[in-house]
């Protein structure tokens, strides 16, 4: 069983970051959404 | 059907207040460990509550803020099933009674805990004072000398039984913050692993994007 990748990150950091990837997939998507697009 | 609502764009506020009382007819998690889980600094070397970076994934069972990594599978297994494949214990009865799903109805001996105290109140307060009565009343020495000590040795049990008949409360409360600290760390090793599955999901779409990047080069 491996070890948990963010065991020692404390709670909020760990809502944070959680905040952070989600701005990233948002950020991700858009692009991937405009590259989609029909030109 | 078990969902998690992370209220992720909405704040914590409302999720961190659903950690001592989740929204009802949500299914919850105990398990059976007391220390820090998700930490690993417990009495135990290894995770036993730990949801792997896939539990969601092959489950589908999870879904976040209603749509937030929906259909993370195919096949839907009940959460119960998933978690306790990844080594989490779901105890039904605890469940159903609420007894880890915020309302901890932990049964109190509140009978006994009543004749308990009443005994000891009228063992340290009743037995000094009807003695002291008989002794005033008779009148001599001795039976002063009888009734004081007599009257120490019952206030000294009725103060014992009184503290005794505190036991079963303060057995609850521990109970109470078990469980709570148990449902806690469960959440805490929630969304521990939401964050890897989080940066899993991004790599994906990083890769993506790369390979629509090359693609769209002429």
């Amino acid at each position: 069983m491996s070890e948990l990748k963010y065991a020692n990150v404390s709670d909020e950091e760990v809502i944070d970051k959680i905040k952070e990837r989600i701005r990233e997939m948002k950020q991700l998507l858009s692009e991937i959404r405009d590259m989609l697009k029909v030109k | 059907m078990v969902e998690f609502k992370s209220e992720l764009t909405g704040g914590f506020s409302k999720n961190w207040k659903s950690l001592s009382k989740p929204p009802e007819g949500t299914d919850t998690v105990n398990v059976n460990e007391e220390t820090n889980l998700y930490t690993g600094r417990g009495s135990e070397p290894t995770h036993t509550l730990r949801l792997s970076a896939h539990a969601l994934e092959n489950s589908g069972g999870i879904r976040l803020n209603r749509g937030f990594l929906r259909g993370g599978g195919g096949t839907k297994t009940p959460l119960k099933e998933s978690i306790q494949s990844e080594g989490l214990q779901v105890n039904n009865r605890q469940a159903t009674s609420g007894a880890v799903g915020g309302f901890i109805q932990v049964r109190m001996p509140y009978a006994s805990i009543v004749v308990m105290l009443v005994s000891g109140l009228m063992i340290g307060a009743g037995v000094p004072v009807a003695l002291f009565y008989m002794a005033f009343k008779v009148g001599s020495w001795p039976f002063l000398l009888a009734a004081t000590i007599l009257g120490a040795l019952a206030i000294f049990w009725g103060a014992i039984i009184a503290i005794v008949a505190f036991v079963p409360i303060m057995d609850s409360i521990d109970e109470q913050v078990k469980v709570i600290n148990n449902q806690l760390n469960t959440y805490r090793a929630f969304i521990r692993s939401l964050l890897e599955e989080l940066d899993d999901v991004n790599a994906v779409l990083k890769d993506i994007r790369d390979e629509l990047k090359k693609v769209s080069e002429p």
